[in-house]
């Protein structure tokens, strides 16, 4: 954990703490008639629960895949039994749920899956990537939550910039997590590693 | 009570100032604070055209300090004038622009399109941004250069002219005097000190760019002190920057002879860190009986210093 989520947790009920937000651009519903897939990687489940609460609350139907290393990374899957959303547990060393990634089941469910989906994502960024390749190669949408450092929240440090290439740009270009985020649309998001974004990246470090 | 003072022209209504880099273009801030409020801002800097930055990660805390290497990221001078400025209008604050450049000549072409641009109070030149492979510090850490920079700049408009000093060098004063005889009409000091993090599981440096430039409380003593030792060499007023965070902060660039302050990193921690500044100088004259904020400047009691050695 780090020190401004320790500084939170050491909150005793009835201190104040100071707040700036809301900030940034959420994740947004999806079409009609699609089923919400929301995949998420240990502390990335976080955004979830309100956001399965919504879903529900407009008559959504939705599934949680809610992966970790091993069980005890699966923090507030109590929270989640109690809605009316199917929660697929995957852990890495198998002590809960699917033995293996999480994407395994996402692909399972998504292979049994007679209608529409649009597929969120909040984690590590290993998993949001592997996430927007199957949406990729599926041919779906999907909405990933990016976490870079952040310095101000407001778009002045520049330090929390992503590569993003929209429709019609001819090259990506620097956009602030803080503002313009944390969600993106997926397929915009040029991912390290890619042969697109090493290009991106050797652009202009001045 | 008067709060407002007078530098290089320009008329503050208090001493506080948002410092380059922590501020973007102040237009960000626009529904959080009342930019109004600010005796004046200062942009991110600016080249002639967009720049991309330095590769991410750009930022990485250090203890009491932010460590960065952002690159100086940023829209262009030509879209901040069409886009921005005509925003920043509708503000009682005194706008000041970070001009940037890989050669002299750019320094000099930046200034003179915010030369004829309605709504700049001045310009600063960054001679000291670490993080930039050309220009920059290496600008900044080279008297003659300094000189060269800014006498071009000098040349280039009537607005004031303030240079931002490297604290990377052995002795700020040099700097200071090359820029004063340049035809600065005042200085900002002090930018970020050149630092370095290590990720020592990757063995690899924290930031993408490897190096990057400390700011916070963690430099504010150095930055009084190299603020101060300026202050003393020259005398055009000195603009007092580095980890200021507090009134008491600010009096203590106040009281080593600066005239303005800037604030940076703070606002990260805190956007609504002026109120709080401004308040607690209030409060400071009020048990001072101090009058008017000007009378604290340069009153620094100095163990040596006889009177009217200066």
């Amino acid at each position: 954990m780090g020190s401004g989520s320790l500084a939170l947790a050491d909150l005793r009920e009835g201190e104040l703490a100071q707040c700036l937000g809301p900030l940034g651009r959420p994740f947004t519903a999806p079409p009609e008639g699609h089923e919400a897939l929301l995949v998420a990687g240990g502390y990335g489940i976080a955004p979830f629960y309100l956001f399965s609460q919504e879903l529900l609350r407009d008559g959504r139907r939705a599934c949680v895949f809610y992966g970790g290393r091993t069980a005890g990374d699966l923090q507030l899957r109590e929270l989640f039994e109690r809605l009316a959303v199917t929660l697929v547990p995957a852990t890495e060393d198998g002590s809960l749920g699917h033995a293996g990634r999480v994407t395994a089941p996402l692909e399972a469910h998504l292979d049994a899956s007679q209608g529409p989906s649009t597929l969120y994502a909040c984690g590590p960024e290993a998993m949001l990537h592997a996430v927007a390749r199957v949406a990729a190669r599926r041919g779906l949408r999907a909405q990933v939550s990016l976490d870079p450092w952040m310095g101000c929240g407001v778009g002045t440090c520049l330090g929390c910039v992503v590569w993003i290439q929209r429709a019609g740009e001819a090259r990506p270009k620097y956009r602030c997590a803080c503002t313009e985020g944390p969600v993106f649309d997926a397929s915009t998001v040029v991912w390290p590693g890619d042969s697109t974004s090493a290009a991106a990246r050797s652009g202009d470090a001045g | 009570m008067s709060l407002g003072v007078e530098l290089a022209g320009l008329r503050l209504k208090n001493p506080l100032i948002a410092a380059s880099g922590t501020f973007g273009y102040g237009v960000e801030y626009e529904g959080i604070l009342d930019l109004s409020r600010l005796g004046g801002l200062v942009s991110k800097g600016l080249y002639l055209e967009p720049r991309d930055g330095c590769p991410t990660p750009r930022i990485v805390e250090t203890p009491s300090g932010l460590l960065n290497a952002i690159g100086l990221q940023g829209v262009g001078v030509k879209a901040f004038v069409r886009d921005v400025l005509p925003r920043l209008a509708a503000y009682d604050t005194a706008v000041l622009v970070n001009v940037c450049g890989d050669t002299v000549d750019e320094y000099a072409e930046v200034t003179r399109i915010l030369d004829g641009a309605p709504g700049v109070a001045g310009v600063e030149i960054n001679i000291s941004c670490p993080n930039v492979k050309q220009g920059g510090m290496a600008f900044g850490g080279d008297p003659r250069m300094t000189h060269e920079v800014v006498s071009a700049v000098r040349k280039a408009t009537r607005l004031p002219v303030i240079p931002k000093l490297s604290p990377n060098v052995a002795d700020i004063s040099v700097f200071a005097r090359a820029s004063e005889q340049a035809g600065a009409d005042a200085l900002s000091c002090i930018n970020t000190l050149l630092g370095l993090a290590i990720d020592v599981e990757a063995r690899r440096p924290r930031l993408a760019f490897g190096t990057g430039g400390l700011s916070g409380p963690a430099i504010r003593p150095i930055a009084v002190r190299m603020a101060w030792q300026a202050a003393r060499a020259v005398g055009i007023p000195v603009i007092g920057v580095g980890g200021i965070s507090s009134a008491r902060d600010t009096l203590e660039f106040l009281i080593a002879g600066c005239r303005a302050v800037q604030v940076g990193t703070a606002n990260f921690v805190d956007p609504g860190v002026y109120e709080r500044i401004l308040a607690g100088l209030k409060e400071y004259m009020q048990r001072h009986r101090i009058d008017d904020i000007n009378e604290i400047v340069g009153t620094l009691d100095y163990p040596g210093d006889a009177e009217g050695d200066r």
